[in-house]
């Protein structure tokens, strides 16, 4: 018979779950966000005519003397991108494109680059095989040059033939943990239980999974991979139980991300972010809650706006006394990047964030999550997270 | 002899057409006999660009001209006693460097021969045939002309010019070769770079200089050009060498470019002969064979390649001619943008003209050239600049477009031949030029 964690009494969710509600009163206020307005999984043969249809265009334009060229949606403009609270960044319907020319002695390598990584993907969807992206770039890294290089690739693709990645056989390596109260069936039927001391490494092929089953009161996204270690050891997940923890060892990868999307989506139970109280640690918590620039057309299936930061606050640092020799002066670098993340679009519907950002920026300090063993060693699951669930702790 | 000189002047600046001299690269044209009042149409710095070498076959050569470097003029000092022999003025250089073929299509080693020109200020060459060569003597020094160190080349003079017959020898030769051992010589193309430095000296008075005290000059120079440059040596070398230094790196740039674009077009062509071959859509492969109108595979890919190169190596054209109007023009002002305007024009129809309409226009502004070429040149009074807009319309641009429909021995080419040297004999015959 399986040990079944005793978590705290009914009454500590109350908090959590007037959360819940509200939440669920403001999607159905909202709408269910229509049906295929994200990306859709296009199949093998669609995938392929689309390739081929990009191919037969270069030969026709090549019969009549022009030189080929790509039209890619501008993805790294603000101005292609819309902010909405209810989806987060995503872009226009009618963006700004640049073209990959054949003739241009910049971008020909570049042209050639894509080409080759059609074929890939052609060759990938005709034998029904995947492969990740680095196994992509260790085809011909000395071609590639740099993973970077692929990656943009792959993103221009996936967004100019408006499939996912997972369409085009194409896999992210999957970095992230999970754990906690979850149970799944992978694509293959190998059977998963995140109730394990253990984390478990999220599946590569999230779109695949079924019959996820939790009684999870709530869902922890933890920045770092220390601190969520540190959470494990420390039996967070059972002494909070139910509840399912997250990490995507910083800044999260595709499938980390598209986990915590379907959580959401399937559960739409409350999901808070433990992240450093420095502009880095804000950055990674905007990615989960309202997507990147870099994969705004697919912001549909990854972003989770109803996502809630649960700390480390900066306005935490004074209320708990925490000593200034903990703390870390902001660098140059972080000051640039605060002042890039309050001139954002979605910062004006969160006051309380923005406030927050202000203390960081008037204090020149930042912290992170380690911080709070100065008070105590367990500080963090004993006493801090605790407190900031059962009193409604975030903003 | 005044018509033979006067031929021989037109001949300078409308030898790209000339084909029946087979000039196997830039040639210079010695005028025979004393120099005379008749009008100048030597080479200036300004109209060196519109020359071309008809060497090639022009379905191989995409670009036939030549895009020099220009380089900045330097005063050069006049020692007392040729100051005394009448040389009452400023003297300028104005080095010129080319590399022949257009490195944008033919970027290859640097093993070749470096070919030096000297020009007065007349325009015409400071040499004469058969003649002791004193002039030259100074260019033995290899210094003059590249950092051995720096550019990791070194020079040895040349005897052997393996010119056509018919060709003019060059003032200065040497044979350039890389000091990167043999490996690299081993790969040598067959249609490696010819270094062509021209070397303009300008004569300079407060008064508009006289033709006849311009002759005077270039005969005093003639003989004692040596000497000057002796006495201004580090600024000679210097200007050379930037002018050299430049033209090289331009050289290292395209062979840069050059390679970078025939690795992706392989990967580019590869790419989608990957997808065709590997396709079972028979619907999808015989659209592209049908639109490549290729009867098989193999014939795909060749098509696919050469289509490629074509409509690729249309932009790098593009590219070069813009450089060449960069290098000529470095300032901004009216008379420039003239040239740019005109140059444009030329670089357009050596890239697009193929029409009627575009011929017509290659004859009419050849024949405007010509005419702008009959105003004699007072030397000293134009710099490189001035005299470039007001030889705005270029003179021997129209007509050194290879024109893809029907190559180098095109009707065209010999018509213009024809219609200048009709002009001439009618200027001539009205009596002498102003």
């Amino acid at each position: 018979m399986a040990f079944t964690p005793m978590g705290p009494e009914a009454s500590f969710f109350e908090v959590l779950d007037q959360h819940r509600a509200s939440l669920l009163a403001a999607l159905r206020r909202g709408g269910e966000e229509p049906a295929g307005s994200g990306m859709r999984l296009a199949s093998s043969s669609e995938v392929l005519s689309s390739i081929e249809k990009i191919i037969q265009d270069i030969v026709t334009s090549l019969a009549r003397n022009e030189a080929p060229a790509f039209t890619i949606d501008n993805r790294s403009s603000w101005e292609n991108i819309k902010f909405e609270d209810s989806v987060g960044l995503h872009m226009v319907s009618h963006c700004t494109t640049r073209k990959i020319k054949s003739d241009s002695p910049k971008s020909v390598k570049n042209f050639a680059l894509i080409l080759k990584i059609f074929s890939m993907i052609y060759k990938l969807v005709q034998s029904n095989t995947y492969a990740t992206k680095r196994d992509i770039y260790y085809t011909d890294s000395q071609l590639f040059g740099n993973q970077t290089v692929v990656d943009n690739i792959i993103n221009d693709i996936s967004c100019m033939l408006k499939v996912p990645r997972r369409s085009l056989h194409i896999l992210s390596t999957s970095k992230g943990l999970i754990a906690g109260d979850l149970k799944y069936l992978e694509e293959d039927g190998t059977k998963v239980n995140c109730t394990r001391a253990t984390a478990v490494a999220v599946p590569s092929n999230i779109q695949g999974i079924q019959n996820l089953i939790t009684d999870a009161k709530f869902l922890l996204i933890v920045e770092k991979d220390a601190t969520f270690q540190r959470l494990l050891d420390d039996n967070f997940c059972n002494k909070m139980s139910p509840c399912i923890m997250v990490t995507g060892k910083g800044v999260p990868d595709l499938n980390t991300r598209l986990l915590v999307k379907k959580l959401w989506d399937t559960f739409h139970i409350p999901v808070f972010t433990l992240v450093d109280a420095d502009p880095h640690g804000i950055e990674i918590m905007c990615i989960y809650k309202y997507g990147s620039m870099a994969m705004s057309f697919e912001a549909h299936n990854l972003t989770v706006p109803a996502i809630r930061w649960l700390g480390l606050l900066p306005s935490d640092i004074k209320r708990l006394n925490i000593p200034k020799c903990t703390l870390i002066p902001l660098t140059k670098r972080d000051q640039m990047k605060l002042d890039s993340i309050l001139k954002r679009p979605y910062i004006t519907c969160q006051p309380f964030w923005r406030k927050e950002m202000e203390i960081m920026a008037d204090s020149k300090m930042k912290a992170e999550i380690q911080a709070l063993t100065f008070l105590s060693s367990d500080y963090l699951s004993r006493v801090y997270l605790p407190n900031k669930l059962k009193f409604g702790g975030w903003i | 002899m005044q018509w033979f000189f006067y031929i021989f002047s037109v001949i300078i600046v409308l030898f790209p057409v000339v084909k029946k001299f087979n000039l196997s690269v830039l040639k210079a044209i010695i005028i025979p006999g004393s120099l005379n009042t008749k009008p100048n149409l030597g080479l200036s710095p300004t109209n060196l660009f519109f020359l071309h070498t008809p060497k090639f076959d022009a379905t191989e050569l995409p670009c036939s001209r030549i895009h020099p470097v220009l380089g900045h003029p330097v005063m050069l000092f006049i020692p007392d006693d040729v100051v005394g022999m009448g040389l009452l003025g400023e003297l300028t250089l104005t080095p010129a460097m080319a590399l022949c073929p257009c490195l944008k299509v033919f970027s290859n080693q640097l093993n070749r021969p470096l070919y030096i020109f000297l020009y007065g200020p007349s325009g015409l060459p400071l040499m004469f045939p058969n003649s002791e060569q004193p002039t030259t003597a100074v260019f033995k020094d290899a210094s003059y002309f590249i950092d051995g160190k720096k550019c990791r080349l070194c020079m040895v003079p040349s005897l052997d010019l393996s010119l056509d017959r018919g060709s003019v020898l060059p003032d200065v030769s040497y044979q350039v070769e890389s000091g990167e051992g043999e490996e690299q010589s081993q790969n040598m193309d067959p249609q490696g770079q010819t270094l062509l430095l021209f070397l303009f000296v300008d004569f300079h008075r407060r008064f508009p200089v006289q033709k006849m005290e311009l002759w005077g000059v270039h005969t005093l120079l003639s003989t004692h050009l040596s000497a000057i440059l002796r006495e201004s040596h580090s600024v000679v070398q210097d200007c050379i060498q930037a002018a050299v230094d430049r033209a090289l790196e331009q050289h290292h740039q395209a062979v840069k470019a050059h390679q970078k674009l025939q690795a992706s077009l392989s990967v580019a062509v590869n790419s989608i002969m990957s997808i065709m071959t590997g396709s079972t859509n028979s619907s999808f492969r015989n659209t592209c064979l049908q639109t490549l109108q290729a009867a098989d595979t193999q014939e795909f890919g060749t098509k696919l390649h050469k289509s490629f190169h074509e409509v690729t190596q249309h932009r790098f054209l593009y590219h070069c001619s813009h450089e060449v109007k960069q290098q000529l023009l470095p300032e901004k002002n009216e008379a420039e943008q003239n040239t740019e305007e005109a140059h444009k024009n030329s670089s357009l129809e050596l890239l697009t003209g193929t029409g009627e309409q575009t011929e017509n226009k290659r004859l009419k502004r050849g024949s405007q050239g010509v005419e702008e070429t009959r105003a004699f040149r007072s030397a000293g009074a134009l710099s490189p600049s001035e005299a470039a807009s007001r030889r705005a319309e270029p003179t021997a641009a129209p007509l050194t477009s290879s024109r893809s429909r029907t190559g180098p021995g095109s009707g065209l080419e010999d018509t213009l031949w024809l219609q200048e040297i009709s002009n001439l004999s009618e200027w001539l015959s009205s009596g002498p030029g102003p």
